[in-house]
């Protein structure tokens, strides 16, 4: 129909009607429930994908296919972000876990705190109620109260005055910092000086005192000492006695002469302690002060080296070997000081530190001496004269201590710098640790009786050494950067665990970067990512020099990183999961320091091949987000080390932009051991916390093992590694021996006959491959296992990668001696070639010119 | 009395919205005392500047005037400022208040814990009336004060929570001032959602904020403080904001689920609608579309100038939507039958309806039939299938056919294989609808056969046959189809096809194109292009394709020298028209051959366009064909 007549016809009815419009119309009242429809009943029910492509691909309908489309779009989206809540949960998982662990260790340390607070509170409540019971202490009550008082105002009094003497000296130190470092640095210093900052709070008992009474002791003659100990004296024989009855107790007896020097005392040494036999007691003719007398006691040295050491000291054990052993490692060693501390435990001095103006500080006054920053091994500006360790002819050669500093005060200073003006090094050894009862002999006011030479003989010094000194801060400037003066380079190490080098081949790897960045003159700080605390690793780190942190002196990477981490000019970190930790925190916290990433092996070429072994969807996109994890890091580092040039060449692929250095392990050639015939056995290395080990060992002894047995009847496995799970452990037979943990693996690789490295995925260069290469002995291994290590098979090594063609090579290896020798003298040249000390030092050393490069862009 | 309160209009530019918006608050009827103080951002207009001086010079206003432009933050802060025992109100200086406007803000400021009161506005803000979040102009025969009238009327003393409000009036409680602080744009990096934030930051401290229900202000476009860039800067605050407040998202997601303001715009919506000069119409239906569909939206349409059409549908299980399918409009209601009929009918009468309009009840509750006796108005029904005869309404069997139209006995036991709506048989089926026939005013159907088969089932009633109304038919349309050999990649023509497809669209051409073939990427294809995709072939199936799509011509265009083409002797054996590039083996293979044209490869799309209607025979005038520049190789 027509539509005008159409609507003409529809409305005729209503157009009749008059509409009354009603603007003040009484509503119903409609709850809000009207204006919503029931919550979950949408209008249109969403359809399913499928519906939805049914409909519009097999039916055609156009709208089906615009909102499948849409949908597409929206599941897509929607699965990425899936994903990466996904990863970043997983990445929260493995730091929730590590949080827990310090968590765990720190009530665990809280709690034996704990434990102890209550033993001496107790201890304290039993100690009150039996004095406050006595009648002693009731009947003085009034006078102690009132002597108290007058002591109290007797020390303010002092204390003031004192200071209002000090002053003149106090402003120009005040000037010079001003001149040198502004107005914020005075400040901060005189803040620092009111807070009494880092005071270390000492037991109030004295740990150490003197010998009730001289007693008799007899040290042990020896005929051809190697150290000559002189021991200056000038009274005080019950000090002299208890110094000499340590050092009997704490040396090795029969290695040492004691030689006691009487500075023409009144009454003779020789004569109050004529108890003490094996000693020579030595007097000078007359008064010759500290210095003559020193200088008289190491003339009559035998030894090749010369200790001097205060009669006010008592020394610990380990003391002497301690000290020698600097000697022995370091032979620049020209002068060793020992760690000195109070009879009350705190820190007297970790080495010193001369400043411009000559002045000199004990490093750790009154602090607590168990903190990592005084118990590594370390070149000091000087060490104290209470214990000093010289070589005899160094000592002559130099002239011993200078007379122009008689009769006391900076003679050790200015034997420091001396030595040092001979080519030696001063070093602080924090294993040797010396009680010193300093001012015991003559009082610590600089203004009172002998110490008043410390002030004259500052201005001697520092004529003398202008020129040294001139590279020196301004006194009291930066303390922890001076203290490391020698230092080129500072050098931030984190890595996952404390290193044991005896239990991995990472550990090793790690170490020997370390002792590399040493021996380049780089002051390396050590922290493991959980703040372990492991002996008798930290103790060998730090005798290298190495300066290890670990909790509770360190709370945490991040606080670390915040307080200390401007010092660094290189921060590496080790192993993805802790690089990811802290990468940022160190670009915030060090911004001008060359960060490294170390990947110790690519973790997402090992998990992508992990899974496709198993073959899971879930496996593989782990492995997708970590390989995302590992390149975002790689992309953001200054510089990544791989261990294998395979990962560097895939790294050149998938990172173009970023700089990839390749550092591999680092082995040392090692003695051989047994001939061919004498040798038996087959034996496979690694620990179990790698996922990579177990696959191998599991596989060899299901697939392997049996036909090695069929042709080699008796030949024995033995499998060495810590962590030994209980799936592996109970495959052990007669010929399938599962060693776990042993301390010295050499007698394996000196007695059997191969070693074998079934490893069926994994990444990077293999350990165990490498160390038996560097002892000689032929490795049968597989494809992945050898990638990137330089080796050619039949040459140097021998590949099967199906159990047939592994138990084949095995055998072959075993049976052939001639390919025996070929293997060993081949897997030793690829050590050299490629994976020693030499081509490991190459690689750091470019590293620190970057490092160098980066500062001076910084600089610049 | 002293004020209590500040109305603080910031000014930056554009005199006749400030004017229009002063003016509007210095005429509202208020009780409340306030003092009108205005910020001079240092506007670049000196009119403006001399207006807002000469408004202080009079006393009508404070005037603070801004050294050189701070924004809208500072220059709200600097009034903030100013009394700092008072309340203030915010007012955008392109709004428009009426009435007691003030009066009813404080109302709601009063309670305890407020902290911001925001309210309705056509434009911009947490509550946009009637679209929600949308630039709205004000409803035809409204202006802002009769609005806000409907309103106050509609929401009085009402207002709802939310986590954090801005809109262009915006009560700000002095004790919420006191513990926050002032608007701080910092973190924002803008101006821009500056009172989210000083919300949000007052919802941490305690304070809660409310949307008035009662309150409708209004506001021009979002020209008073020179936003121009309004996207980029949404996305960087939310961005800012999320980091803020990491809270807020979720929040503000879950508020606009639950919309708490929607009731007030609704109650309005009831108000207009009962204040219509228009006769209103309800049609009840079912919710889909189809033929019922086209006929209630073209009758609508055609309504449209003299009634308003309301639509009443089924919209989950026993529940109706009352809605008013204008696009401009968003009123909806829902109601549950049957315990709710009273109350829709109460409400349809309060707005005036003059009378229903049943289409169709599948879906709907079987309480519908009640409908037009609860309401009381006389209703029509439209016969668009057999649904009063049965619940089977388009008489079919299980499988699709034609049922035949069985006695009861075949009719019953068919509803036993498969029940109808509601649950009853055959005789209360038609006896109810014969009910719902009777009582109709008018009976419409669309032709004689409906009336026909209806009459044998209930043949005292009386039917009108009205043919659906539809305009005059339009001579068809001619087209000529055009058909694409091959798999089609770019060096096959594939862009030049989608670009001649993309010119006949603009240009209105009677081409088709046809794609007997696939592509290597997605082109747009119909309904967004005249082009259609068959898909691959097998190349013996290619003669009886052409055959069975019949095209008018074949299209090669190549953008590369074919070295033969054996879909251009299938193409050559078929005798159709060709256009092809003149390129190639195309030029000498089509040497000869009648009704064939070559195209340089390079030809723009009309061009082909041009080529392929005058060998379909669409266009008599020959083609003018550029020749090939020869020597493009080189110049």
């Amino acid at each position: 129909m027509d539509p005008a007549r159409y609507i003409a016809l529809y409305l005729a009815p209503l157009m009749a009607a008059h509409r009354t419009r009603n603007v003040r119309a009484e509503m119903p009242t409609l709850d809000g429930h009207h204006f919503y429809l029931e919550e979950g009943r949408a209008e249109t029910p969403q359809l399913s994908l499928p519906q939805l492509f049914n409909a519009g691909v097999d039916c055609g309908h156009t709208e089906a296919r615009l909102e499948l489309k849409r949908r597409v779009a929206v599941v897509d989206a929607q699965l990425e972000d899936f994903r990466a809540v996904r990863d970043r949960a997983q990445g929260d998982r493995e730091h929730l876990a590590a949080e827990l662990l310090s968590a765990q260790r720190t009530l665990l340390t809280m709690q034996i705190h704990t434990g102890r607070v209550e033993t001496s509170y107790a201890n304290a409540c039993h100690r009150i109620d039996e004095l406050e019971s006595s009648t002693t202490w009731r009947v003085t009550a009034p006078i102690r109260g009132a002597g108290h008082r007058a002591k109290v105002l007797f020390a303010r009094g002092r204390a003031r005055w004192a200071a209002v003497r000090r002053a003149p000296q106090v402003a120009a130190l005040m000037w010079s910092i001003f001149r040198n470092e502004g107005t914020a640095a005075v400040f901060n210093r005189a803040w620092a000086k009111v807070k009494g900052q880092g005071r270390f709070r000492a037991r109030r008992a004295a740990m150490f005192g003197l010998e009730e009474n001289i007693a008799p002791l007899a040290f042990a003659a020896g005929d051809a000492p190697r150290v000559s100990i002189v021991i200056p004296v000038f009274g005080k024989p019950l000090l002299t006695f208890t110094c000499l009855k340590s050092v009997q107790a704490h040396s090795p007896a029969g290695q040492f002469e004691v030689i006691v020097v009487d500075d023409a005392s009144p009454d003779p040494v020789a004569e109050s302690l004529k108890q003490v036999t094996g000693v020579q007691f030595v007097r000078n003719p007359a008064n010759l002060g500290f210095i003559g007398t020193c200088n008289h006691g190491a003339g009559l040295a035998r030894g090749e080296i010369v200790v001097f050491l205060n009669n006010d000291t008592i020394v610990t054990p380990g003391w002497l070997d301690a000290m020698l052993a600097v000697f022995r490692e370091h032979p620049d060693a020209g002068l060793v000081g020992a760690k000195l501390i109070y009879p009350d435990g705190t820190l007297q001095e970790a080495g010193g530190i001369v400043w411009r103006d000559g002045s000199a500080w004990n490093w750790g006054r009154h602090d607590d001496p168990n903190k990592p920053v005084y118990n590594y091994l370390r070149e000091a500006d000087y060490c104290s004269g209470a214990c000093l360790a010289v070589p005899g002819a160094l000592f002559r050669e130099v002239g011993g201590f200078d007379p122009d500093f008689a009769p006391a005060y900076y003679e050790d200073v200015d034997l420091a710098f001396s030595v040092r003006a001979a080519g030696r090094k001063v070093y602080y050894q924090p294993f040797a640790t010396v009680v010193h009862f300093e001012g015991q002999t003559s009082g610590t006011d600089e203004a009172v009786g002998i110490k008043r030479h410390q002030v004259v003989n500052q201005a001697t010094f520092a004529a003398k050494w202008g020129t040294a000194l001139l590279m020196h801060r301004a006194n009291g400037m930066q303390p922890e950067l001076e203290r490391d003066r020698w230092a080129q380079m500072r050098v931030l190490v984190v890595d996952a665990c404390m290193l044991t080098p005896d239990h991995d081949a990472g550990s090793l790897r790690m170490q020997a970067i370390l002792e590399i960045l040493t021996s380049l003159r780089c002051k390396v700080t050590f922290v493991a990512d959980n703040l372990e605390y492991r002996q008798p690793y930290v103790a060998q780190l730090q005798q290298r020099g190495i300066e290890v942190l670990f909790h509770p002196y360190a709370d945490s990477i991040a606080e670390l990183l915040a307080q200390r981490g401007s010092e660094f000019d290189i921060v590496l970190m080790s192993r993805h999961y802790v690089a990811v930790k802290h990468f940022d925190a160190v670009r915030t916290f060090a911004p001008g320091a060359l960060v490294v990433f170390d990947t110790v092996d690519l973790h997402f070429l090992r998990t992508e091949r992990q899974a496709e072994l198993e073959g899971s969807a879930l496996a593989r996109a782990a492995a997708r987000a970590k390989r995302e994890e590992e390149l975002a890091l790689i992309r953001k580092a200054d510089v990544t080390l791989v261990v294998s040039p395979f990962e560097q060449a895939l790294l050149a692929d998938l990172v173009p932009d970023a700089r990839v250095m390749v550092l591999s392990t680092i082995h040392e050639l090692l003695p051989g051991g047994k001939p061919y015939a004498e040798r038996e056995g087959l034996v496979f290395i690694g620990g179990f916390q790698h996922p990579p080990n177990t696959d191998a060992v599991l596989w060899y002894a299901r697939e392997i093992l049996p036909r090695v047995r069929e042709a080699l009847p008796g030949a024995k496995t033995y499998i060495v590694g810590s962590k030994v799970p209980a799936n592996v452990r109970a495959l052990a037979t007669e010929d399938f021996i599962v060693t776990g943990y042993v301390p010295d693996v050499t007698p394996y690789f000196t007695g059997c006959r191969a070693s074998i490295a079934p490893l069926r995925y994994g990444a990077g260069v293999k350990g165990k491959i490498n160390l038996a290469m560097s002892y000689g002995l032929p490795v049968i291994a597989t494809t992945p296992s050898i990638e990137g290590m330089h080796l050619s098979p039949g040459d140097d090594v021998l590949v099967g990668d199906d159990p047939a063609a592994f138990a084949a090579e095995i055998v072959r290896a075993y049976q052939d001696e001639a390919l025996w020798q070929k293997l060993a003298a081949g897997g030793r040249d690829n050590i050299r070639k490629h994976f020693s000390r030499d081509v490991a030092r190459s690689t750091i050393t470019r590293l620190i010119a970057l490092a160098r490069g980066n500062g001076m862009a910084r600089s610049a | 009395m002293t004020p209590s309160i500040d109305v603080i209009v910031p000014v930056y530019r554009n005199l006749d919205a400030t004017r229009r918006c002063i003016e509007s608050v210095l005429a509202a009827a208020c009780r409340t005392p306030f003092e009108l103080v205005l910020v001079n951002d240092a506007t670049p207009e000196a009119d403006l500047a001399r207006y807002l001086r000469e408004l202080r010079e009079k006393g009508r206003a404070t005037l603070i005037e801004q050294a050189s432009r701070q924004g809208f933050a500072a220059a709200v802060n600097s009034a903030f400022a100013l009394h700092r025992d008072r309340d203030a109100v915010v007012l955008q200086a392109d709004a428009e208040v009426a009435n007691d406007w003030l009066d009813r803000l404080v109302h709601h400021a009063s309670q305890r814990g407020v902290g911001v009161v925001a309210t309705f506005t056509d434009n911009a803000g947490v509550a946009t009336y009637p679209l929600p979040r949308s630039e709205n102009p004000l409803p035809s025969g409204y202006t802002v004060a009769t609005l806000d009238a409907l309103f106050a009327r509609a929401n009085a003393g009402q207002a709802a929570a939310l986590p954090a409000v801005d809109g262009p009036c915006l009560y700000f409680r002095r004790d919420c001032l006191n513990s926050v602080g002032a608007f701080d744009s910092r973190p924002l990096g803008s101006d821009y959602g500056v009172e989210i934030d000083f919300c949000l930051r007052a919802g941490s401290a305690g304070f809660r904020h409310l949307l008035a229900g009662d309150v409708f202000v209004g506001h021009g476009a979002h020209a008073s403080f020179g936003e121009e860039h309004a996207e980029e800067m949404s996305g960087r605050t939310a961005l800012a904001l999320s980091k803020l407040f990491p809270a807020y998202a979720v929040q503000k997601r879950e508020a606009l689920e639950r919309d708490s303001g929607r009731p007030f715009a609704r109650r309005v919506d009831l108000l207009r609608l009962a204040d219509l000069p228009q006769q209103v119409i309800v049609f009840v239906s079912h919710p889909w579309g189809g033929g019922i569909r086209r006929y209630m939206n073209d009758l609508a349409t055609l309504a449209s100038e003299r009634c308003e059409v309301l639509y009443l549908e089924p919209a989950t299980g026993d529940t109706v939507k009352l809605y008013w399918p204008r696009a401009a409009e968003s009123f909806a209601a829902y109601f549950t039958l049957p315990d709710e009929l009273p109350i829709l009918a109460e409400t349809l009468r309060a707005i005036g309806v003059a009378r229903l309009h049943f289409h169709h009840v599948h879906l709907q509750p079987r309480a519908i039939l009640d409908l037009p006796s609860a309401v009381g108005v006389p209703y029509d029904c439209t016969l668009h299938d057999y649904y009063p005869i049965c619940p089977q309404y388009h008489l079919v069997t299980e499988v699709g056919n034609y049922c035949g139209e069985p006695d009861a006995t075949g009719c019953a036991a068919c509803l036993t294989r498969r029940p109808g709506q509601w649950g009853i048989d055959i005789t209360a089926w038609r006896g109810a609808f014969g009910q719902l026939l009777r009582g109709a005013d008018r009976l419409i159907a669309p032709s004689h056969d409906v009336v026909a088969r209806m009459r044998r089932y209930f043949p005292d009633i009386a039917i009108s046959v009205w043919p659906h109304p539809e305009p005059a038919p339009l001579p068809p349309p001619r087209c000529a189809r055009v058909a694409v050999l091959g798999n089609l990649s770019p060096e096959k023509g594939l862009h030049v096809v989608a670009a001649c497809a993309q010119d006949a669209r603009d240009r209105e051409l009677p081409l088709v194109f046809r794609l007997l073939g696939s592509t290597t990427e997605p082109v747009p294809q119909a309904p967004d292009a005249p082009l259609t995709i068959y898909g691959q072939y097998v190349d013996a199936e290619l003669p009886r394709l052409i055959a069975e799509e019949k095209p008018d011509v074949l299209l090669f265009a190549a953008q590369v020298p074919e070295t033969y083409a054996y879909t251009l002797s299938v193409a050559l054996d078929s005798g159709l028209p060709i256009v092809a590039t003149s390129l190639g083996a195309f030029t000498e293979r089509l040497a000869g051959h009648p009704r064939t044209a070559t195209v340089p490869w390079d030809a723009p799309p009309s061009v082909w366009n041009s080529a392929l209607l005058m060998a379909a025979g669409f266009a008599e005038r020959p083609i003018v064909i550029v020749a090939a520049p020869v020597a493009r190789a080189t110049s």
